[in-house]
C-alpha cells in the first residue's frame, strides 16, 4: 500500500510536461496537457446507451461516490504515514455536452510542490457527449495508470452495468 | 511478584483503553427486526481483508446525528430493528487490510426515514474494489419491494 502510494503520488506529480512546476489550473488546461503529459493518456469509445441516461447516472453517482474523503495508513517497522486526500467531483450537464471533473486534493501526509488549483489538482476530466440515437460518445483524460478502480466504476456507470462505487482508497 | 502484577495491571489498562479509543460499539435494540442487511465481500488477494460495518446513528429534529452502536456486517444475513416513523442516518463502513500493506477504510451513507409498519431490505456488496449499497422498502404484506433512493443528511429537515 505504502508503495503504491509513492508510485499514485509521482504519477500525480510526472501528470504536466516533465520538468514543469505547473499543474494545470482548469479543465481545459488538463485536458491540453495530458497528451505530452508523463503517463498521461486520453481514451474514446462509444457506448449503446442512451446520452440522457448516462448523464443522469453520472449525476446521481459522481457526486455521492466521488465526494469522499479517504484516510490510509501505512506502516511498517520503521515507518508510519497517515495521508488524507479530499476527492471531488463536478458535474457540468448540458444538452450537447456534460463533462465531468475530478480533483484530489492532499489534505495531510503528502506535500503538494506546486499552485493548487481550487478544489484540488485535477486527477481526471471526462466528456461525454450525445452520438446518435442511443449512442454516447465518452472521452476520458487521466494517468494511464494509479486511478483503475475510479476508471472501472465510472465506465460502468456510463455502461449501466455496475452501479457501485469505487473504494478510492485502492488506486 | 509485585512487579508482574503491574505488568498485568498495565497491559490490561492498554487493551481497554485501546478498545474503548476505537469509539465503537455494538449496536443493541430491543425493536422488532426491521432491517435485514445482505452482504457480500470479497478481496482479490488472500494476503487481504476486508470488513463491513453498519453504523447507526438516530438523527434529533435539528438534524444533529446520535451515534446508536455498529452493526458487524460478518456474516450473509443480519437483522435488528431501527426506530420506526423516524429518520436514520446509516453509515456503510468498508475497511480493508492486508499483509505488510496497512490499513485504509472508506465510508458509505444515508439518511433513511423508516415508516411505520415497513420493513427495509439492504444489499450490501464490496468485490473488486467497487461497493455498492442498495436500499429497499418493503410493504406491510412482505410483498414487492421498492428501491429507495440514497438520500444526503441534508434531506433530514
Amino acid at each position: 500500500m505504502f508503495l503504491k502510494q509513492i508510485i499514485f503520488t509521482l504519477l500525480i506529480i510526472f501528470l504536466l510536461p516533465a520538468c514543469s512546476i505547473k499543474h494545470p489550473q482548469t479543465a481545459e488546461e488538463f485536458r491540453q496537457g495530458v497528451p505530452t503529459a508523463f503517463m498521461g493518456m486520453s481514451e474514446s469509445y462509444t457506448v449503446n446507451r442512451p446520452y440522457d441516461k448516462v448523464v443522469k447516472t453520472i449525476k446521481r453517482k459522481a457526486p455521492k461516490c466521488l465526494n469522499v474523503r479517504v484516510t490510509t495508513t501505512s506502516q511498517t517497522t520503521t515507518s508510519y504515514q497517515v495521508i488524507v486526500t479530499k476527492y471531488k467531483p463536478t458535474v457540468i450537464a448540458g444538452k450537447k455536452k456534460t463533462e465531468l471533473h475530478i480533483q484530489q486534493l492532499h489534505e495531510q501526509g503528502v506535500m503538494n510542490i506546486s499552485e493548487v488549483p481550487r478544489g484540488g489538482y485535477y486527477l481526471m476530466v471526462t466528456d461525454i457527449v450525445p452520438a446518435g440515437k442511443n449512442k454516447t460518445k465518452v472521452t476520458m483524460y487521466r494517468p494511464s495508470m494509479g486511478i483503475d478502480t475510479m476508471v472501472a466504476a465510472i465506465k460502468g456507470w456510463i455502461s449501466g452495468k455496475n452501479m457501485g462505487c469505487p473504494d478510492l482508497t485502492k488506486h | 511478584m509485585k512487579y508482574k502484577s503491574t505488568f498485568i495491571l498495565l497491559c490490561l489498562v492498554s487493551l481497554l483503553s485501546a478498545c474503548s479509543g476505537s469509539g465503537i460499539k455494538p449496536y443493541s435494540s430491543d425493536l422488532k427486526h426491521n432491517i435485514q442487511v445482505k452482504t457480500k465481500t470479497s478481496t482479490a488477494s488472500y494476503f487481504s481483508s476486508i470488513k463491513a460495518r453498519l453504523d447507526i446513528y438516530q438523527v434529533d429534529k435539528g438534524c444533529k446525528v446520535i451515534y446508536q452502536g455498529s452493526v458487524k456486517l460478518d456474516k450473509p444475513v443480519v437483522n435488528t430493528g431501527i426506530p420506526q416513523a423516524r429518520n436514520n442516518y446509516l453509515v456503510f463502513n468498508f475497511a480493508s487490510s492486508s499483509f505488510l500493506g496497512g490499513s485504509s477504510s472508506i465510508s458509505y451513507d444515508t439518511l433513511l426515514k423508516t415508516r411505520k409498519g415497513y420493513s427495509y431490505d439492504i444489499e450490501v456488496s464490496y468485490a473488486d474494489n467497487i461497493y455498492n449499497v442498495e436500499l429497499f422498502e418493503r410493504g406491510k404484506k412482505k410483498s414487492a419491494r421498492r428501491a429507495i433512493e440514497i438520500k444526503e443528511l441534508d434531506n433530514c429537515r
